[in-house]
């Protein structure tokens, strides 16, 4: 997987919160995002997964891997029906789009009433098995923690499940925004290690407010 | 202690009113105009053993919650196919309002020359159900959160899921409310329709009779049979439904974490 954006802007009315920004990134390669609040950062991992509509610029998605090398390609540029028609998300959802995405959001949203263990199933599908998810979450949570609703969880807990949701669901891209939000230092490492360890071979896009995160996920950084 | 007056406190109220009843029957010492409990309950226990009783209950339970239960199943329906198709719900709502504001006497009477008296309870539930329970269905899956609806469209969460952890939550709430009114609705206006189009055998017809009879007691009998017949079935209902909210995943509040 290969992702090119060039010349990307977006603004909200007079703020221009993106201005020219370029990347290029491909499989394998984690990047981090850096910079003060109200930067951007939000805002680019949004335009990338087809939530929010950039001004103007370019993002291309390319797998060569696939049978046919597919190439997705948007180029915003106000009133360009094209365009909005991609990034209002028609067409995403077919199996065969690319790419797969996977994303912790600036929230947790989980769906509170259910368990981790339900929170994660609803998003992996048939990938994994109750036991595969459990025993997956033991590994960030407590195993009491588990069996109860996401509504009762704490703040850290929370976190720990919609992280664990993104990287066991079944993606080429993983946007995670500012994920170690209201985790400790033990718990920030431990939540690192396992994302390296389940992303591997992957593209990862990761917010963060701290330049401590970027070396232990041997990041490449992206200051805004 | 206190737990004590607190078990105590709601049955010495009833039965201070019930003696503030009795006590205005002996007053007004008059049976057509009013009975007192005793004689209510009198009239009750002269009831129950006849078969008319039972086969009238029947009756009235059958097409009453018949009309409730096709009323919720078309307005859940309806409800939905709204909620997806914009375009639809501007259709239905110029007759959802109608159904609304037009009396329940006029229906009955509409109802009579369609269906005949037979069939006249049903109609009249459903009337009157249908309304209230689309529009929750719709205000329900309306309230469903944006935000894990994106969610849900990044993971690409297949629509059956989407219902289950998604609108389901939001939209049981909703459906609980109104049908803790429309079951009430239901009976009211159901035993309402059967007292004027009088179907025979039915809750209805017993009260019509009552009235003919000036048998005041027996009305207060019969008063009696609906709210405790409304009552169980609005248990059974939202037992249900309340039920269908554990299983769906929804939180109690004693549940929810002191602090985050």
């Amino acid at each position: 997987m290969k992702l090119t954006v060039r010349s990307l802007c977006k603004s909200f009315g007079d703020l221009q919160v993106l201005k020219d920004f370029n990347l290029k990134m491909e499989s394998g390669c984690v990047c981090c995002l850096m910079g003060p609040s109200g930067s951007g950062k939000t805002t680019l991992l949004r335009i990338l997964m087809g939530l929010e509509m950039a001004d103007s610029g370019s993002i291309v998605w390319e797998d060569p891997s696939r049978a046919g090398a597919i190439k997705e390609s948007q180029t915003f540029a106000e009133g360009n029906p094209r365009t909005q028609a991609a990034a209002a998300g028609i067409g995403r959802s077919k199996a065969d789009t690319v790419p797969r995405f996977s994303a912790v959001f600036q929230e947790d949203r989980l769906c509170e009433a259910f368990t981790p263990v339900e929170n994660v199933m609803m998003a992996a599908g048939r990938l994994l098995s109750q036991a595969q998810a459990r025993a997956e979450l033991a590994r960030l949570l407590p195993e009491e923690s588990l069996s109860r609703p996401a509504a009762t969880l704490s703040g850290g807990m929370k976190r720990r499940v919609a992280i664990c949701r993104a990287l066991l669901a079944p993606y080429d891209v993983l946007l995670m925004d500012e994920p170690f939000t209201g985790l400790d230092d033990d718990t920030r490492q431990t939540v690192i290690s396992y994302i390296l360890e389940k992303s591997a071979g992957r593209m990862a896009l990761i917010s963060t407010h701290q330049e401590e995160d970027v070396a232990l996920l041997g990041a490449e950084l992206i200051r805004l | 202690m206190k737990r004590y007056e607190t078990i105590w406190r709601q049955p010495l109220i009833i039965l201070f009113w019930i003696f503030i009843w009795q006590l205005a029957a002996w007053l007004i010492h008059n049976n057509i105009i009013l009975v007192g409990p005793a004689d209510a309950g009198l009239a009750l226990l002269r009831l129950i053993p006849t078969g008319n009783f039972w086969l009238s209950i029947g009756h009235s339970f059958v097409k009453i919650s018949l009309g409730f239960l096709m009323a919720f199943a078309c307005g859940m329906a309806l409800g939905g196919a709204a909620y997806r198709f914009p375009l639809l719900r501007e259709f239905l709502a110029p007759v959802l309002s109608l159904l609304k504001s037009i009396p329940v006497a006029s229906f009955v009477i509409l109802a009579l020359i369609w269906v005949g008296s037979r069939n006249l309870a049903v109609f009249i539930a459903f009337l009157v159900v249908l309304p209230m329970i689309y529009v929750n269905t719709l205000a329900g899956l309306e309230s469903a959160d944006t935000k894990l609806l994106e969610m849900a469209r990044i993971f690409r969460v297949p629509p059956l899921k989407q219902l289950r952890y998604i609108y389901l939550p939001a939209l049981l709430p909703y459906l609980l409310s109104s049908c803790k009114v429309a079951l009430g609705m239901s009976w009211k206006s159901g035993v309402a329709a059967e007292v004027i189009g009088i179907p025979d055998s039915s809750i209805g017809e017993q009260l019509y009779m009552s009235k003919i009879y000036l048998d005041t007691a027996n009305l207060f009998a019969w008063t009696f049979v609906i709210i405790v017949i409304s009552a169980l079935f609005e248990r059974v209902v939202l037992a249900l439904l309340a039920g269908l909210q554990r299983k769906g995943g929804a939180v109690h509040e004693a549940d929810r974490p002191q602090s985050v």
